[in-house]
């Protein structure tokens, strides 16, 4: 799910300086990452100086990354500890909601909207979700399930093709169009 | 359809992929957008975006590395194999419990006494017993075997560690058979009464054993 050979052949590129590699490493889990940090952070901006930190962390401490663990839970740990710094700079106290079992609307709710999240930003992030979830209704039902059952349910190649009995490049097909169906979708919507 | 594109759908989900796709999904700058939107759209459908991360810090942080050296790290550094860990912790405990045993063997090995140390006319005048002249000329006689043993102890252990060859039996045969070789004083010690009845016990055993030449010679 998490791509973590990828991952790891992304941190050895970085290892042997190139810092490309850690712009796609950036790419892949900056929104992971501000919304792990939105749970400490409520200031929609300082949520990004504090990703934006937690990278620059990260980075500097690669060549000391040893691959023991794997580095998105490595990224994660720099990352809640930058936001705990963070607010210990600040002076705040710790938000202690317990965000567990909440969606991201629900967990949208309690931090509720601030000064700094612009109207532009607020209607850019409904209208994205609205048209990937339109994307995906109006995808063949073959591409659709096989997306879903990939990032939904999480499973592996092999498993949604015994679900979907069909052979595994079928699957890498399918997920690979359906991808690129709610790519063309929202890219005017990236872009603009 | 894109077929770079579908290396990069691949390459998310560990998928095999041609050893140079991470090349051309980094070379290109169409290929970076469209790993950058699929993550979205992953992202999307797992419920992790919201409001405060749709915005895109890449570039930010980007520019904030620019003037960051470029990480030139060793190679991943692999940490021995548990088989070689329990291999080397064998060695070490052994060779630990063998410089042990030597110590141990050198403590019960018997003191020496300033009577020992002392010149043997000394001990000479100290035993009424002891007739001189087996003293002296027992003395030498078991110092040049000792010596002529440990040359060749040593010429062999020298062979052996020039072919490479474990250096620690070698070492300890030398040391051990230092150990075990009598000194000539505990030979001449031995008071003349008690060397007397021993010459007895043999001549009593030389007569009550039937020779054994003799008795295949009855055979025959």
């Amino acid at each position: 799910m998490t791509g973590q050979e990828t991952d790891s052949a992304l941190v050895a590129r970085v290892q042997r300086g190139d810092k490309r590699a850690f712009d796609l490493l950036v790419k892949k889990y900056q929104h992971r990452l501000m919304a792990l940090i939105g749970r400490y952070v409520r200031d929609r901006a300082e949520v990004a100086d504090v990703a934006q930190e937690a990278f620059i962390k990260a980075y500097r401490a690669l060549p000391n990354f040893r691959g023991d663990s794997q580095f998105y839970t490595w990224l994660y740990r720099i990352a809640i500890n930058t936001a705990k710094n963070f607010l210990a700079a600040q002076g705040r106290r710790l938000q202690t909601i317990d965000v567990e079992g909440m969606d991201a609307e629900q967990i949208a709710d309690i931090a509720g909207p601030t000064d700094d999240a612009s109207p532009e930003r607020l209607l850019l992030t409904a209208e994205l979700k609205q048209t990937i979830d339109q994307a995906m209704a109006d995808l063949p039902e073959e591409l659709r399930t096989a997306l879903l059952l990939r990032e939904y349910e999480g499973l592996s190649y092999e498993e949604i093709a015994e679900v979907m009995e069909c052979p595994i490049g079928t699957v890498r097909s399918r997920i690979f169009r359906a991808r690129e169906a709610v790519d063309k979708r929202i890219e005017p919507l990236i872009t603009r | 359809m894109n077929s770079k594109h579908e290396q990069i759908s691949a390459l998310m989900d560990d998928q095999p992929v041609s050893s140079s796709a991470l090349d051309e999904v980094l070379g290109n700058d169409d290929n970076i957008h469209a790993w950058s939107r699929y993550h979205l759209i992953r992202d999307a459908l797992q419920n992790e975006l919201q409001q405060e991360s749709i915005t895109d810090i890449s570039q930010r942080v980007s520019l904030a590395l620019a003037d960051e050296p470029a990480i030139l790290a060793p190679a991943n550094i692999k940490k021995p194999r548990k088989t070689m860990q329990s291999v080397v912790g064998f060695a070490m405990a052994a060779s630990v419990f063998f410089v042990a045993l030597l110590g141990w063997q050198q403590l019960q090995a018997p003191a020496v006494t300033p009577e020992q140390n002392a010149p043997i006319t000394d001990l000479i005048a100290n035993e009424t017993h002891i007739a001189p002249v087996t003293k002296v000329t027992a003395q030498p006689a078991i110092d040049e075997e000792r010596a002529r043993l440990e040359d060749m102890l040593i010429t062999h252990t020298e062979a052996v560690s020039a072919n490479g060859i474990n250096l620690m039996m070698p070492y300890t045969r030398v040391v051990s058979a230092r150990l075990e070789l009598p000194t000539g004083t505990e030979k001449t010690d031995q008071p003349e009464s008690a060397k007397q009845e021993q010459a007895k016990e043999d001549e009593t055993k030389t007569e009550n054993e039937p020779a054994g030449d003799a008795n295949n010679g009855d055979k025959e």
